[in-house]
């Protein structure tokens, strides 16, 4: 295993020219394969060539731009629903984007990753490798991930009934947006996923700064532990519909990618090379820098 | 002349600069309480900005309730509690602001110093192209009295941090040049130059510093290219 993660290591830094663009385009178009395969109601952002052509782009820009695009792709089909929950969904963006801005919480790809890992199933990877790579922070993108994923799901119930409820007279408007708005911010399943996911964050994270042996393993295995307890009370406190042996298959592929991800990438220097370019007084210096691996042998001499 | 141990700094302050530079830039254009306020400011708009839209959707989620209780003691009691956790939420954001802009100022400066302390290294390296620091006899006092170091404030601990410069040193006098006698500016580089075999009175080593194996270091020169001048 370790000679596998020593050659996925070797291979990341002689091929991160055209492996970082390509994880960038594929993870860029299943997130907006997501929103199109749900929300689809535009016939334009339907087209595959548009959801390509997003994708290359974001190959080429900074992750932060996938998360961009996927808000502008929830808003263009929002807009193609209704007007209404348009009004809801610029409301929603806003507010995350306000949101992601006052805690300047970084790591925004984790917005659109969530709702992909949702509809996947898996959703309970995310906040398991966040503690253990990304931080505390990384709470505040997940749960702006999560409000999306509802909001989706909002959008694709909603969108047809929400023409009918736009009317002339101003009580039924004010009520028609009351019950739009009050189906989204009032859902407590929202508050129980974000509870059970921020909470999964903090366990694992503090686990994982805990120096003993495996600590990596047991922060995994308390996340997922924390998931189940939080969401069961959560779901047992309001009263909300929940089916334990339908999370499970969940919890235990997301418990495996969690492993498989902290045995491979967890406290592995993935380097890139650097290609550079400085100059002093008379040259113009032109440079490769691979970053030295360090083998199994070298550490048994 | 080109020297392998400069192109070497050069590289190694080239990446540094690609991956730190970023932060260290941002925080070196303030002092550290202008940079904390600016940090506590935004923070402060965006949550204040946060909270009239929270505001807004509550509202129109609540505006049943809110158009039935329209009167004037509601309005007074909703806005003590409005202006209540708006404070509240407030005091929380300025807090986490400002232990949040404290440590990243912290780390960029630290990491700024380091930097500048490589970059003096290699000034000193370019203004001496043979490898070895030229100093007159003044200044090989002040460098025998701070053990020929350079000397970092940490301002964290309160306590100075000292980088050896890896330098051969030669003290000019009268227009000759001797080695120092202690040789305290020479550690930690074990072989004095002078006695190197590959040691000429250009100060290259034979055959060009590019004979030198450039790979051990994981360096791939691509291209030199002279300018034009």
């Amino acid at each position: 295993m370790i000679r596998v993660r020593e050659a996925l290591q070797k291979f990341y830094t002689e091929n991160d020219y055209w492996v970082l663009p390509v994880i960038k385009a594929i993870t860029a178009f299943l997130c907006f394969f997501t929103v199109n395969s749900n929300i689809g109601y535009s016939d334009t952002l339907l087209n595959p060539l548009i959801c390509i052509a997003a994708s290359i782009l974001c190959s080429f820009l900074p992750w932060t731009c996938i998360p961009v695009f996927f808000g502008m792709l929830i808003l263009g089909n929002a807009y193609a629903g209704s007007l209404e929950i348009f009004l809801v969904a610029g409301i929603v963006l806003l507010l995350a984007g306000l949101i992601q801005s006052t805690f300047r919480a970084g790591n925004a790809i984790l917005i659109a990753l969530v709702p992909l890992f949702f509809y996947i199933h898996i959703p309970y990877v995310i906040p398991i490798i966040a503690g253990l790579s990304l931080g505390l922070m990384s709470t505040v993108p997940i749960s702006i991930g999560i409000m999306l994923y509802y909001l989706i799901e909002y959008i694709s119930v909603n969108a047809s009934p929400a023409k009918a409820a736009a009317g002339s007279d101003i009580t039924a408007m004010a009520t028609a947006y009351a019950g739009l708005f009050g189906n989204l911010f009032k859902d407590k399943e929202i508050i129980v996923t974000i509870a059970a996911f921020a909470l999964c964050i903090i366990i694992v994270f503090i686990i994982s700064q805990v120096s003993f042996e495996s600590n990596w393993l047991v922060a995994v295995i308390a996340g997922v532990f924390s998931i189940i307890i939080v969401s069961v009370c959560g779901y047992l406190h309001y009263e909300l519909e929940f089916s334990f042996w339908r999370m499970i298959p969940g919890l235990l592929v997301s418990c495996l990618i969690s492993l498989i991800y902290a045995f491979a990438f967890h406290a592995v220097d993935y380097q890139r090379t650097e290609r550079l370019r400085f100059e002093d007084d008379d040259y113009i210096y032109y440079v490769k820098a691979i970053p030295k691996l360090k083998t199994i042998d070298e550490d048994e001499n | 002349m080109l020297n392998v141990e400069k192109i070497r700094l050069m590289v190694q302050l080239s990446i540094y600069e690609k991956k730190e530079g970023k932060g260290i830039i941002e925080t070196s254009k303030y002092f550290k309480g202008d940079y904390i306020s600016r940090g506590i400011l935004t923070a402060s708009i965006y949550y204040t900005l946060c909270f009239i839209v929270i505001g807004i959707i509550l509202t129109i989620v609540n505006i049943e309730e809110v158009l039935l209780h329209l009167n004037i003691p509601f309005i007074m009691a909703s806005l003590h509690t409005i202006l209540f956790v708006y404070l509240a939420g407030m005091v929380i954001i300025i807090l986490g602001s400002y232990i949040r802009c404290s440590i990243s100022y912290d780390n960029a400066h630290r990491k700024s110093l380091y930097y500048t302390a490589k970059l003096d290294k290699l000034l000193r390296m370019q203004e001496n192209e043979y490898n070895y620091i030229d100093v007159t006899k003044d200044e090989a006092e002040y460098y025998k009295e701070t053990g020929g170091r350079i000397r970092i404030y940490d301002d964290s601990n309160n306590t100075w941090e000292t980088v050896r410069p890896q330098f051969h040193t030669y003290v000019k006098e009268n227009g000759e040049t001797f080695a120092p006698e202690e040789k305290w500016l020479d550690n930690p580089i074990v072989n004095n130059p002078k006695n190197s075999a590959t040691y000429s009175k250009a100060g290259e080593p034979e055959g060009g510093w590019l004979d030198e194996d450039m790979n051990d270091g994981g360096i791939d020169i691509l291209d030199i290219r002279r300018k034009d001048k």
